[in-house]
């Protein structure tokens, strides 16, 4: 059965455009252009398959006629946990990281690209799938394998040596990889809560990381800066 | 008799006297040499000179006292008030004449005297003010003066002074908090500031309006408005505040002046308004003629897509599409400078800083921008080990990203664009430079939003550059740029902070 999506999204242009893309894809589409629209939608879906979530991911635009998008995504994550993925025209980094640490899975400014939009949905509908299976332990990218239940880190089978606090802030990555895990999110899972202002923790060790990690540290290729945001181990498969 | 009882008056009194009894005793002591007639003579030359320092009424007492006196102690038979000879009635009568006549003109020549030196006083003394006036800035700074020239009117010093000017224009309620102050007033006395301030009247003895009132108010009134108002108190009725007219006359001078200040303040708002105007719309013309080139070729892809695509080999189509892509996000990127310049100009320097990293910064930029560079000739060369910066790490990219894209667009096709940062003068400084010369010739210009270069077929350098120095001048740096024979290099200069305390190295 393919995955079902709901994409709310106001404007009709790109409400078409975007389904019909998706559509291409193999997706079930179902389109909502308000709040009211989304929730009645999900009100419905969800009468017919009580127990099973109503989708598999959600597309959400911000500025609704009816109101703001974030309202639909604090509901849903009080109830259960589908992938959500921001799309919106506010570029504004607070924003961003507010949405993320509450629970968003992504968030995309427009105008983005296709591309750009189905490898966000595949990391995002992977982790949703994490939480059924085993949670990930092994990333490979290339002459890169990191393994986490055994504490190693190794590229072209040479052990690379880090400290306990460089290994947790990977770790933490891995366990999000593809995905961006914001400042905040890192310092409070590497350091705890009352490091949340010390920023520059984190510019040392991802320097450290990167140094260790990278062919060439200056244009790192597998620790991605989201700037403003936080950080993103690359996907594997992209 | 209030009037002998200042010092300066009693002195005046003193002197006269003296006169008088100097006369006497030259009289007494010239007896024995001179016949009255001679005598008598000396009689008028002393009236006349005590009448220089004596009041009128005194002066006429003191010279029929001393008639008299001179009668009974000179004029044949002497001893007694009888007069011997018809002639020496007529020297008496004469002198007496005489005397009142000398001292009535001494003391209205006195009385002239001292008006002419208070008139010079007075004039010289708006002079001065005016002056003061002119020369200051503000006047709103002179308030202390005007305030001490008012004490000063007030010369016993029996009167309070309060002076109060409006900081911005009349509001529709009596608030305290518009107006700037100085000296104590009561609430009664406060509500009397404002309608003498609302009215633009003077009011209080003397000034023909409110008369009982116990106190002057006296506005600061220019041409056409009432910009503030001066208080005198414990003055019960007219006479006793004489320098009302002067007192008027300064806070006129004050009101003018600050009126013209109001007057220029208001010119110079809307001189700036007309500049800013000026370069909204200059900016707006730029920006939509950036707009029109990408459109044009989305627009044209897209119609050809639209319209020919049966007659399209897949090729064809392939790369319309792909133009359109490009020009899209050539179309982003220039959004996204026009909003982050608006939003600089609103924000000024708030920006939101955090600790920043150069390399993190300047990795993630090339690997964006790599997109934009299939031939791989963006580089980046970074100095081990430099400091964390204090800034908004998301301006930061878009001003490197503008960087590159203008070197990748201007410079010959397949050169090589560099990428630095490194510290110098105790800056840091992020540095793109390339092989291209074009920009030479635009100098200090360059960065002026409307001054966009004659780069026509490749378009929207002018809005990108003046956000990048709109960004390095909100971190607190400026944006720089050098042309030599090998090329050109921009340089943002970044001011460093103290650095934050690290974690323990071991960690």
């Amino acid at each position: 059965m393919s995955l079902r999506l709901l994409l709310v999204e106001d404007d009709r242009e790109l409400r078409a455009t975007l389904r019909e893309a998706l559509l291409v894809e193999g997706y079930q589409v179902l389109t909502a252009a308000s709040l009211a629209e989304a929730h009645a939608m999900y009100g419905q879906t969800q009468l017919g398959e009580s127990a099973a979530p109503a989708f598999d991911l959600i597309l959400l635009d911000l500025g609704l006629p009816d109101g703001d998008g974030s309202e639909l995504l604090v509901k849903l994550r009080r109830k259960q946990s589908t992938p959500v993925i921001i799309i919106s025209a506010r570029e504004a980094e607070g924003q961003k990281i507010q949405l993320l640490d509450e629970g968003a899975d992504d968030y995309l400014v427009k105008p983005f690209s296709i591309g750009e939009l189905l490898a966000r949905m595949r990391v995002a509908l992977r982790h949703r799938g994490n939480q059924i299976r085993a949670a990930v332990t092994r990333y490979e990218q290339g002459d890169l394998v990191i393994d986490l239940a055994n504490h190693r880190v190794s590229r072209n089978d040479e052990l690379i040596h880090l400290t306990p606090t460089e290994f947790n802030l990977l770790a933490r990555l891995v366990r999000s990889a593809g995905q961006v895990v914001t400042h905040r999110q890192l310092l409070v899972d590497v350091w705890g809560q009352e490091y949340l202002e010390h920023t520059h923790y984190l510019r040392l060790y991802m320097g450290q990381l990167r140094a260790k990690l990278e062919d060439n540290p200056a244009e790192p290729q597998l620790l991605l800066t989201e700037p403003g945001v936080g950080y993103r181990l690359l996907d594997t498969r992209d | 008799m209030n009037a002998f009882t200042s010092p300066q008056q009693l002195l005046r009194l003193g002197i006269g006297l003296a006169v008088w009894l100097l006369g006497w005793c030259l009289l007494l002591f010239l007896d024995s040499h001179f016949d009255p007639l001679n005598l008598s003579l000396l009689l008028v030359l002393t009236s006349a000179i005590s009448a220089l320092w004596l009041p009128l009424r005194l002066t006429l007492l003191a010279s029929v006292v001393a008639l008299i006196a001179f009668n009974w102690a000179f004029v044949p038979p002497r001893g007694t008030f009888a007069i011997d000879l018809h002639q020496h009635t007529v020297l008496l009568l004469a002198m007496l004449v005489v005397n009142v006549m000398i001292a009535g003109l001494m003391v209205f020549l006195r009385a002239q005297t001292r008006k002419a030196q208070a008139y010079a006083q007075a004039a010289e003394e708006l002079r001065t003010w005016g002056d003061k006036l002119r020369d200051a800035d503000d006047p709103h700074q002179l308030n202390q003066d005007l305030y001490l020239a008012l004490q000063q009117l007030s010369a016993s010093g029996a009167h309070g002074v309060a002076l109060v000017t409006l900081t911005g224009p009349l509001p529709a309620e009596n608030l305290t908090s518009f107006l700037n102050k100085i000296g104590a007033t009561s609430a009664e006395q406060d509500d009397a500031l404002w309608h003498c301030l609302r009215g633009g009247q003077a009011l209080g003895p003397g000034t023909g309006h409110y008369q009982e009132l116990d106190a002057l108010y006296l506005p600061l009134r220019g041409r056409s408005m009432t910009s503030g108002a001066a208080m005198i108190s414990g003055v019960a009725n007219a006479d006793e505040f004489p320098s009302l007219t002067q007192a008027q006359a300064l806070c006129d001078q004050m009101g003018a002046a600050l009126e013209r200040h109001h007057i220029q303040q208001q010119e110079r708002q809307a001189n700036d308004q007309a500049q800013a105007q000026k370069v909204r719309n200059t900016l707006l013309a730029a920006i939509s003629h950036d707009y029109r080139t990408p459109l044009a070729t989305i627009m044209g892809a897209a119609s050809s897509l639209d319209q020919q695509s049966e007659r399209l080999s897949d090729s064809q189509r392939q790369q319309l599409a792909r133009s359109i892509v490009d020009e899209a996000d050539r179309l982003r990127r220039l959004t996204s400078n026009v909003l982050q310049l608006a939003r600089l100009d609103a924000i000024g320097n708030n920006i939101s800083g955090d600790w920043e990293s150069a390399e993190e910064i300047v990795g993630s930029v090339i690997r964006r921008m790599r997109s934009h560079d299939p031939q791989q000739r963006l580089s980046a060369k970074l100095e081990p080990d430099l400091p964390l910066l204090w800034g908004d790490s998301l301006l930061l990219s878009q001003l490197l990203e503008n960087l590159i894209d203008n070197a990748l667009k201007y410079s010959p096709p397949e050169s090589p664009v560099q990428v630095l940062a490194y510290l110098d003068k105790g800056q840091l400084v992020l540095a793109v430079r390339d092989q291209g010369t074009g920009m030479a010739e635009e100098g200090g210009q360059l960065f002026e939003v409307f001054q966009r270069g004659d780069h026509r077929k490749t378009g929207g350098a002018g809005v990108g550059l003046a956000l990048c120095r709109a960004i390095a001048r909100a971190h607190g740096g400026e944006l720089e740029f050098h042309v030599s024979a090998e090329g050109t290099s921009f340089e943002c200069r970044l001011p460093l902070r103290a650095q934050p305390q690290n974690p323990e190295a071991n960690l």
